[in-house]
């Protein structure tokens, strides 16, 4: 059993589980005027973890942020707080792509910028239109996007001790 | 006995899993009740079902919603009361789905209603204004805040529904006109704050 467990990686059941309470953000992207571009924030968003992913170094994982994030993800499902789930799926890609809990801060952090809750922030405290609003998350997709390549990629961290 | 880190997240997992189906499949306690409470007709107002819309019905679902027009008195208001509780992300706040929709928002102003208050919004699009009048009730207490609603809402799915009624979304819109003598209506129309 337990070498069982050991072959399969907990960090991308924990993603799995995260998506699949994620699922919403399609409709919201779908049908909200303010979410629109948000599968393209995502998108760009996530290709330094996918890149990471993709050219795995080391067979390293990053257990503690899998961690962190499902606990999250699972307030977030109890509570019906999707802004929570949809951090505990980021934090999760974070986790396939070694990142460590501690650098991953900033990427994680934008994050926001493919959340529903993006645009209801700044739709109703800032009183911007969704334009903007969208035009904004793709930008900070974009800064996401460098800060998260300079650090697993520019950056490439060895293995965890 | 250590308990390996690994076996712990792995447990965790499971746990989360099984809480996740249990949440998502134990029904809540919904506020039908309160929706089939809202009076048709009565003394000097009628009104008649609306259908959904083909786009509304695939935001809500499966939330519960009431769509109706009322004659009240001689004023002519389209009412949609939302439950929640099968759907929470289908209320949202109603200020964001104005904007959302191309609406300016102008002022806002909170009316005095019975265990609470209520809010009237001044909107305008393309040189066209109009007023809407929006409040959650939970049949006991109304308010127009989207945050205490997050809080009511996720506070009554953590205790399973223990903590209280849904609030349910009630959204006011004149017909034909700009705006609504909406004191008068809530004088003629009691039963809109009896639910």
């Amino acid at each position: 059993m337990n070498q069982f467990l050991h072959k399969i990686r907990v960090e991308w059941l924990v993603t799995v589980f995260c998506a699949w309470h994620s699922a919403d953000l399609v409709s919201a992207w779908k049908h909200a005027p303010y979410d629109h571009f948000g599968w393209l924030a995502l998108l760009i968003w996530v290709i330094p973890a996918l890149w990471s992913i993709a050219h795995r170094a080391h067979d390293i994982y990053q257990f503690k942020l899998a961690a962190i994030s499902l606990t999250v993800a699972l307030i977030g499902v109890i509570g019906d707080l999707n802004f929570l789930v949809y951090w505990g799926l980021a934090g999760a890609l974070g986790s396939l792509a070694q990142f460590r809990p501690l650098s991953a801060w900033p990427w994680l952090a934008l994050a926001m910028c493919w959340m529903p809750v993006f645009g209801w922030l700044l739709g109703t405290r800032l009183h911007l239109t969704p334009t903007p609003v969208n035009v904004l998350r793709v930008a900070i997709a974009l800064v996401a996007a460098v800060i998260g390549w300079r650090r697993l990629v520019v950056r490439r961290p060895g293995p965890a001790a | 006995m250590k308990i390996p880190a690994k076996t712990i997240i792995w447990l965790t997992l499971g746990a989360a899993v099984v809480l996740s189906l249990i949440w998502q499949f134990v029904p809540l306690r919904d506020a039908s009740a309160r929706l089939n409470a809202i009076p048709m007709s009565g003394l000097g107002y009628q009104g008649r079902e609306l259908p959904l819309a083909e786009v509304e019905t695939s935001i809500y679902s499966p939330a519960r919603v009431v769509k109706r027009l009322y004659q009240v008195g001689r004023q002519q208001v389209i009412m949609v009361a939302i439950d929640g509780s099968r759907n929470r992300h289908a209320i949202h706040d109603p200020t964001y789905c104005f904007r959302g929709a191309g609406w300016t928002m102008g002022t806002a102003r909170d009316i005095r209603v019975l265990g609470g208050y209520a809010r009237v919004l001044s909107l305008t699009k393309a040189g066209r204004s109009v007023e809407a009048m929006y409040w959650l009730s939970d049949g006991r207490t109304r308010h127009a805040s989207a945050l205490q609603y997050w809080w009511q809402t996720t506070w009554r799915r953590i205790t399973l529904g223990h903590s209280g009624e849904e609030p349910i979304l009630f959204v006011l819109q004149p017909v034909n006109r700009e705006s609504l003598d909406w004191e008068m209506l809530l004088r003629q129309f009691p039963g809109l704050l009896e639910s």
